[in-house]
C-alpha cells in the first residue's frame, strides 16, 4: 500500500502529461507502471516521536493505537458528541447531542490511562450524565412528538358525504425515553431509540359513518351511504310550507318499533287522540327519532302522499323502506337534510 | 495506493488545521487533501467561508509545516472557490513553496482547471465529480462520460466520490492514462471494494483505515 514519495510524485508528472498525450493511449502505461513499481519507504519524516497510543488498545471501543493523546482526544470527543438518534417513525426523528441530553464524557482521563494502558487493552470511558437535564429534555421531545386525538368527521360537499378519518393520540413516555437514552451515552451506542409511546384512541372513529343519511327536502330523496358510496335511495314525504321539514345535521335519537303515536303539540294536532300500534297508526311500523324536536323519520300508511311535500315535518316512507332502513341504521347514526 | 488524509485527517483533529495535518503525518500518508479558498486576499484552509475559523490556517503556513516536517508529503488542493486572483495566488504559494510539482489542484469545475493550468502548465489538476446526488444514476453513466469530462478539463486526474465508482470507470480512467482517487473513505469495507477495483489513490478523514505494512 504505501508508496515513496518521487515515485508518487512522477505518477502525478505522468499522469499530467498523460492527459495530452491520452487519447494516443501512451499515459495509460505510465501511470500503470509507476503504481506498480514504487519502493517502499515511510513518507514521512518525524522528529522526536510524540507519546504515541500503545497499539490496538481502545476507548469504549473506540480504536485509539498509535494516536497521538490530542488525536486520541479529538477521535474520542468526535464520536462521544454525535448526536443520539431519536425516531418516531420515518419523517419524524431528532438526534441530539450528548451536550443537549447533559453528559459529558471524561475524555483526557480516559486517554491518559489509554497511553500507560498494556496493547491490546479496552479503557472504560466515564461519562456522566445529568438526571434532571436528561428529563428536562424528554420534555422537548414530548412537546415535539405528543399530539392529542383527532375525531373522526363527516361533512356534505356537493350533495355528498366526506369523511374524514380519525387520527390516533400519541403520548410520549419521558422515563423510559430517558432510559433508553441514558443507556445509549454510557455503553457509546449510537443506535438508534425507538421513542417510546402510548397511543390513545380518539372517541369518534370512521366506524362511525359506516352509515350516513342525506335527505332532499325539495325533491322528496332520501339517500343512504355507506360512508362516501351512495348505497340505497329512497322516495319519501317531507314537510309542507306551514310544516317544513327543518334543515340541518341531525342523527337518529331513538328508534321504536311499532310505535304510539302521540299528538303533539301543535295546532295541526289539537284535539286528536293517543295511536296504538296498528294498521291506521300515523307512524307506520317503526319510528327513527331525530335530534330535532318532534321530527322523526318513519313508515307511513298513506302511501299515496310518497313523493310530496305534505306532512308535518316528518320524513316518511313506505312501510317497507322503513322496516329494511331501521334496520340498518343505528342510534348516532349522522342525518343531513339539504334544501335541493 | 496513494492513502490521502482528508483536511488533514479530519477525524483525528479539527479539519483544515496544522494539527490535523500532524496528525494525519503521525500515522502515515502519502498525501494531504486540503480544502483551500481565498479570504482577505489570503489563501487559507476551510470547507467554506461559513465554516471559517477565527484564525484561519493559511496555506503558507501548511506548505511550510509540510516542508519542514515532510517534504515529500504530496498536496491535493480542494479549490472550494474560483476567481483569477484566487487562482493567481494559489499558482503563486504552490510556486515559492516550490510544491508545484508534487501538488495536484481539484474542482469541479472545468473552467477553473483550465485557468489553473493556464497559469502553470507543470501543475497537475484533478476534475472532482460529482457535486450533488443520485449516484446510482450517475455511476451507471460515468463510464460514458468520463473521457468527455475529462476533456473538456483537461485534467490528469479524477477525485471521484466513492459511490459513483465502478470497475468499468476506473478501467477507463486507466485507458487514459488519468489516476483515480475516491472521496471520503472512512469504511475499511469501502476500502477493500475500491483496492479491488485498482483504485489509485483514497482520501480518508481516517488514515488508521489504511493496513499497515
Amino acid at each position: 500500500m504505501r508508496r515513496s514519495g518521487p515515485a508518487a510524485l512522477a505518477f502525478l508528472a505522468c499522469a499530467a502529461a498523460g492527459v495530452l498525450a491520452a487519447f494516443v493511449l501512451a499515459g495509460g502505461v505510465g501511470a500503470q507502471g509507476l503504481l506498480t513499481t514504487g519502493t517502499t519507504s515511510t513518507g514521512t519524516t518525524t522528529e522526536p516521536e510524540p507519546t504515541l497510543v500503545p497499539p490496538g488498545v481502545t476507548i469504549a471501543g473506540i480504536p485509539v493505537g498509535g494516536l497521538t493523546a490530542d488525536s486520541a482526544i479529538f477521535t474520542v470527543q468526535e464520536r462521544f458528541n454525535r448526536g443520539i438518534p431519536l425516531v418516531l417513525n420515518r419523517q419524524r426523528r431528532l438526534a441530539p447531542t450528548p451536550g443537549v441530553v447533559g453528559a459529558t464524557a471524561r475524555v483526557e482521563a480516559a486517554v491518559q490511562r489509554a497511553l500507560t494502558a498494556a496493547p491490546g487493552e479496552t479503557v472504560p470511558l466515564t461519562v456522566l450524565v445529568s438526571e434532571e437535564r436528561l428529563f428536562a429534555y424528554t420534555a422537548t421531545v414530548a412537546r415535539r412528538f405528543n399530539r392529542n386525538p383527532l375525531d373522526a368527521q363527516v361533512f356534505l360537499r356537493r350533495g355528498r358525504p366526506k369523511v374524514v378519518t380519525e387520527r390516533l393520540g400519541v403520548a410520549v413516555q419521558r422515563s423510559q425515553l430517558a432510559g433508553a437514552i441514558h443507556k445509549r451515552l454510557v455503553t457509546m451506542s449510537r443506535a438508534a431509540v425507538r421513542v417510546p409511546t402510548r397511543v390513545s384512541m380518539p372517541e369518534t372513529t370512521r366506524r362511525t359513518f359506516r352509515n350516513v343519511i342525506v335527505i332532499h327536502r325539495g325533491s322528496n330523496r332520501l339517500e343512504l351511504f355507506n360512508y362516501e358510496r351512495l348505497r340505497k335511495r329512497f322516495r319519501v314525504a317531507t314537510g309542507q310550507s306551514v310544516y317544513p321539514t327543518p334543515l340541518g345535521r341531525f342523527h337518529i335519537a331513538v328508534k321504536w318499533r311499532n310505535p304510539w303515536w302521540y299528538p303533539p303539540n301543535s295546532r295541526w294536532a289539537q284535539g286528536l287522540k293517543p295511536v296504538p300500534p296498528g294498521p291506521d297508526n300515523p307512524l307506520g311500523t317503526r319510528w327513527m327519532g331525530l335530534s330535532a324536536p318532534g321530527v322523526g323519520i318513519h313508515g307511513t300508511p298513506n302511501p299515496g302522499s310518497i313523493g310530496y311535500s305534505v306532512s308535518h315535518g316528518c320524513i316518511r316512507m313506505y312501510i317497507p323502506d322503513a322496516e329494511w332502513l331501521f334496520n340498518v341504521v343505528d342510534i348516532g347514526t349522522t342525518v343531513f337534510i339539504v334544501p335541493g | 495506493m496513494l492513502r490521502i488524509g482528508h483536511r488533514g485527517a479530519a477525524r483525528l483533529a479539527p479539519a483544515n488545521t496544522l494539527a490535523a495535518i500532524e496528525a494525519a503525518l503521525a500515522v502515515g500518508i502519502d498525501a494531504v487533501e486540503l480544502d483551500v479558498l481565498s479570504v482577505g486576499g489570503r489563501v487559507v484552509l476551510s470547507h467554506s467561508a461559513r465554516e471559517l475559523a477565527s484564525e484561519p490556517v493559511t496555506l503558507d503556513d501548511a506548505l511550510e509545516l509540510l516542508a519542514q516536517r515532510a517534504p515529500e508529503t504530496l498536496v491535493v488542493a480542494d479549490m472550494k472557490v474560483s476567481g483569477p486572483a484566487f487562482e493567481r495566488d494559489l499558482v503563486d504559494l504552490l510556486r515559492r513553496h516550490e510544491a508545484v510539482p508534487r501538488a495536484l489542484a481539484a474542482s469541479g469545475s472545468a473552467d477553473v482547471l483550465r485557468r489553473v493550468q493556464k497559469l502553470e502548465p507543470a501543475l497537475a489538476t484533478s476534475l472532482t465529480y460529482p457535486r450533488g446526488r443520485f449516484f446510482l444514476l450517475k455511476r451507471l453513466a460515468l463510464p460514458f462520460r468520463i473521457a468527455g469530462l475529462l476533456e473538456a478539463a483537461g485534467a490528469s486526474a479524477t477525485t471521484l466520490r466513492h459511490p459513483v465508482i465502478s470497475r468499468p470507470v476506473v478501467e477507463r480512467c486507466h485507458e487514459l492514462g488519468v489516476p483515480v482517487l475516491a472521496w471520503t473513505v472512512n469504511r475499511p469495507s469501502v476500502l477493500a471494494r475500491l483496492d479491488a477495483l485498482g483504485v489509485d489513490g483514497v482520501i480518508t478523514d481516517d488514515p488508521r483505515i489504511f493496513p499497515t505494512s
